[in-house]
């Protein structure tokens, strides 16, 4: 697959919020610098310009409200209109693409020209659309708001941004598609009974639909619930080490714990005696014992079964003459094999002998014996039982005691209680998701498992009725090996990123044990619950250069005030990082950033290699005139830009302004 | 094929089920239960599910047993005296099986379910609470079966 080579080769703004003013950011042989510094004290309009350079590359202001279009409108003015245009570079050929803002009726048209022509809208070549649309354009049009997401697990830009960029959804695609593919298979085959078919496909949708229900609301109480449990037992560590303190409470808890959990392991082992014994019918009562031997006894009695079989009476019917010698003729014979039907069988015989065996070996001449024996265990489980509910009320009772000696826990008891309680309230809620129970209605049944069985079945009819089972079963192979190279793609590449980025961080920042622990939603970090900002930043940063560097893309890195809440030290590291971090990196500074981060930038990057820009609003006069004097200046309607590298390194506006 | 009550995994034992090593204890439970009372209830296909056609793991050993104590309790129900030779000979005949599993006839297996469902009403009723732990339901269960069997005498 062809490289995606995407450069910013300048905008400009006319009759908005922020100064008039038009970016070049190629040099004299028409080639991006590799990193462009724009510095925007506050109040110039730094976020308008990165809000409309967003607009610009996704188009999403068509979808803006009336109220989101005014706000870019310039300050005091009646200007009707107003237009930004972005200038860019896909592989060698040009792309412009130009927002035209009504004011009056609040809307925001497009017009995009590419080597063919101007078309009116949003219509880049076809292989940008991947990057440039509002979920993506984030990633690269960066703010410290979307490194926090990264490590948020509220959010799942990370896994987002992975699936987007190696084209991961591209499997869930093909597997919306199988399943459309087997749909249609069943919509267009006819039916034996057009009625039969309608009703079972709305039967499989219903299940669908309920299963999926079901399976957010258990996903929602389980997280709540595992979330419950972790608290827990953090509270209860907390509150066992706060115990353990004191060497003789520690004993003394320690000793009634262990007293406990051995009287609970005997109960438990005691009851699964009584259940084994009490598979036996004459171990559970005295009288089953007697009527079963009543019953041999009396099979006994009646010589049940007999000693000779059905087989011999009606093998003696062919013979032509009687055991006890007399000729047979029909007449007899007719009447033997009638009456040899009041025999058994010899399978019959044999089978009723061996119950009477069993009957013997297993109950014997002590038919009383077994429930005697049975009543005993059952004392002693309800001894044992008994024993271990004291052992708890025991082990209770020293820990009240220990509250009560120390009334600091008495709150993180009761605490604990209190989660207990609602943990246990959301096991319950939660069973009924397993519950087995398949006697009730579709809408009325909540066991996740038996709709699923259900579905199955369904599923079943519907291919059954439209003859289409075997390309069910087709279906179902094939979306499994999807969902499994789906996994597999993702795991590895996270692997490979985590490793990677890693590697980053290593350089980025030696001293600190921050590290990715795994890529999931978000990025999880070892070791440590959250980050600090500039830990957070330095992240997301690795993070995203080793994206941008890896797949078949090359996308520039816009970032607003990059080293801006870092600390010095790091921000030393992040300056080094930026000539890797991407092909083109345009960054949005003020002029309190320069410190312990320009100097390293251009020690990092190669001679010539970095454009200096600085954009103010007209109306300070030494400004002005000292940006005369660099002679590379453009002045606007209310805007002046400067391109030198000494007027960027002095630059200072020490005015407030109100910031936009 | 022996089956069982739907509720009674789901329904009564729901917070035990899980202590019973296999599904055919409870349906053991219910059984013994509607034979010491004489109970015997015939559910409708849907009150019931298919459970298995043979006496499962350690009721392999016991199975003849079972059926040698349903065999009792039935010739009993059906007032049939074990002097009658022929009674009893008719009905054994249409009771047991010699290829099924069960040792029983489809018949049998059909009356030795209805007992089972009969039991399974009778727990349901007897029993103010669903049973919580196995440590306390089991001596509960056989004061149960003592109480059934001194109501009947």
């Amino acid at each position: 697959m062809a490289t995606t080579h995407l450069r910013l080769l300048g905008w400009s703004a006319t009759g908005l919020r922020c100064p008039d003013h038009e970016i070049q950011l190629t040099d004299n042989r028409d080639r991006p610098h590799p990193i462009s510094l724009i510095q925007m004290p506050n109040g110039t309009g730094k976020t308008t310009t990165l809000n409309l350079l967003r607009a610009a590359l996704s188009g999403d202001a068509v979808t803006w409200e009336p109220s989101q279009v005014f706000r870019f409108r310039k300050k005091g003015s009646e200007a009707k209109v107003g237009t930004f245009r972005l200038q860019a570079a896909h592989n060698n050929s040009r792309l412009t693409i130009q927002m035209n803002f009504d004011f009056k009726e609040g809307k925001v048209q497009y017009a995009t020209t590419l080597p063919s022509g101007q078309r009116r809208g949003f219509t880049p070549p076809t292989p940008l659309l991947r990057y440039l649309r509002p979920g993506f354009v984030n990633f690269f049009v960066f703010d410290g708001e979307l490194a926090e997401h990264l490590l948020s697990s509220q959010h799942d830009s990370a896994s987002s941004v992975i699936e987007d960029l190696f084209q991961l959804k591209h499997f869930a695609h093909i597997e919306s598609r199988v399943n459309e593919y087997w749909n249609n298979k069943t919509a267009g085959k006819s039916a034996t009974e057009e009625k039969g078919l309608s009703r079972r496909r709305n039967r499989v949708e219903l299940l669908r639909g309920r299963i999926r229900k079901l399976e957010g609301e258990r996903d929602k109480l389980k997280k709540v619930y595992d979330g419950l449990v972790k608290q827990i037992e953090s509270k209860d560590r907390a509150f066992q080490a706060a115990i353990e303190a004191q060497d003789r409470e520690r004993e003394h808890l320690s000793s009634a714990e262990n007293a406990a959990k051995e009287a609970e392991h005997r109960v438990d082992s005691l009851a699964r005696d009584v259940l084994a014994t009490m598979r036996a019918p004459y171990a559970l009562s005295k009288t089953f014992a007697e009527e079963i031997l009543t019953l041999k006894q009396s099979f006994d009695r009646v010589k049940l079964p007999e000693s000779a079989a059905r087989e011999f009476f009606e093998e003696l019917a062919e013979e032509k003459e009687c055991i006890c010698g007399e000729p047979l003729d029909d007449l007899r014979r007719q009447a033997i094999r009638s009456r040899a039907r009041q025999y058994l069988g010899s399978d019959e015989v044999s089978l009723l002998n061996s119950i009477k065996r069993d009957i013997t070996d297993q109950i014997g001449s002590t038919p009383h014996a077994h429930e005697l024996n049975f009543s005993k265990d059952i004392s002693n489980l309800i001894e044992a039982t008994r024993t271990a509910d004291e052992a708890k009320t025991l082990l209770d009772s020293i820990k009240d005691d220990i509250v009560t000696n120390r009334p600091e826990l008495r709150t993180v008891r009761e605490e604990i209680s209190a989660m207990e309680k609602r943990a246990s309230d959301l096991r319950n809620e939660l069973s009924k998701y397993e519950s087995p129970d398949d006697s009730a209605g579709d809408e009325l049944t909540y066991g996740i498992a038996v709709l699923q069985q259900r579905l199955d079945n369904a599923e079943n009819m519907l291919a059954e009725i439209t003859k289409t089972l075997e390309l069910r079963n087709k279906r179902d192979i094939l979306v499994r090996i999807l969902q499994k190279a789906h996994e597999f793609a993702r795991q590895h590449l996270c692997e490979d990123l985590r490793t990677e980025a890693n590697k980053r961080m290593d350089s980025l920042m030696p001293y600190n044990r921050i590290r990715i622990d795994s890529i999931n939603r978000s990025l999880e970090l070892s070791g440590q619950e959250g980050a600090s900002v500039g830990e957070t930043l330095s992240v997301a940063y690795a993070f995203l250069s080793t994206l941008f560097n890896r797949a078949d893309h090359v996308l520039p890195f816009i970032v607003d005030s990059p080293a801006n809440p870092i600390d010095l030290a790091v921000r030393r590291r992040v300056a080094e990082l930026i000539p890797q971090l991407a092909d083109q990196f345009i960054a949005f500074t003020i002029s309190s950033e320069r410190a312990a981060f320009l100097e390293y930038l251009e020690r990092a990057a190669s001679s010539g290699r970095i454009q200096y820009l600085t954009l103010f609003r007209k109306g300070d006069k030494s400004l002005e005139d000292a940006a005369r004097r660099t002679k590379q200046f453009t002045i606007s309607s209310d805007g002046v830009l400067v391109q030198s590298k000494d007027f960027f390194q002095g630059f200072h506006l020490d005015t407030e302004r109100e910031v936009d | 094929m022996f089956r069982i009550a739907r509720d009674a995994k789901g329904g009564f034992f729901r917070h035990i089920a899980d202590k019973f090593p296999l599904d055919f204890d409870i349906y053991y439970m219910c059984l013994m239960a509607g034979l010491m009372a004489q109970k015997k209830e015939t559910p409708s296909t849907s009150e019931t599910s298919d459970l298995v056609d043979y006496f499962p793991a350690a009721y392999s050993t016991r199975g003849k047993i079972i059926v040698a104590l349903f065999l009792a309790r039935e010739l009993t129900e059906l007032g049939i005296q074990m002097h009658d030779r022929r009674a009893v000979h008719k009905a054994v005949n249409q009771l047991v099986s010699t290829t099924s599993l069960t040792f029983l006839s489809d018949q049998g297996v059909r009356e030795m379910n209805k007992y089972a469902h009969g039991g399974y009403l009778l727990l349901t009723e007897r029993f103010e609470d669903k049973p919580r732990n196995l440590e306390t339901f089991l001596p509960m269960y056989k004061h149960l079966l003592d109480d059934l069997q001194q109501e009947l005498q």
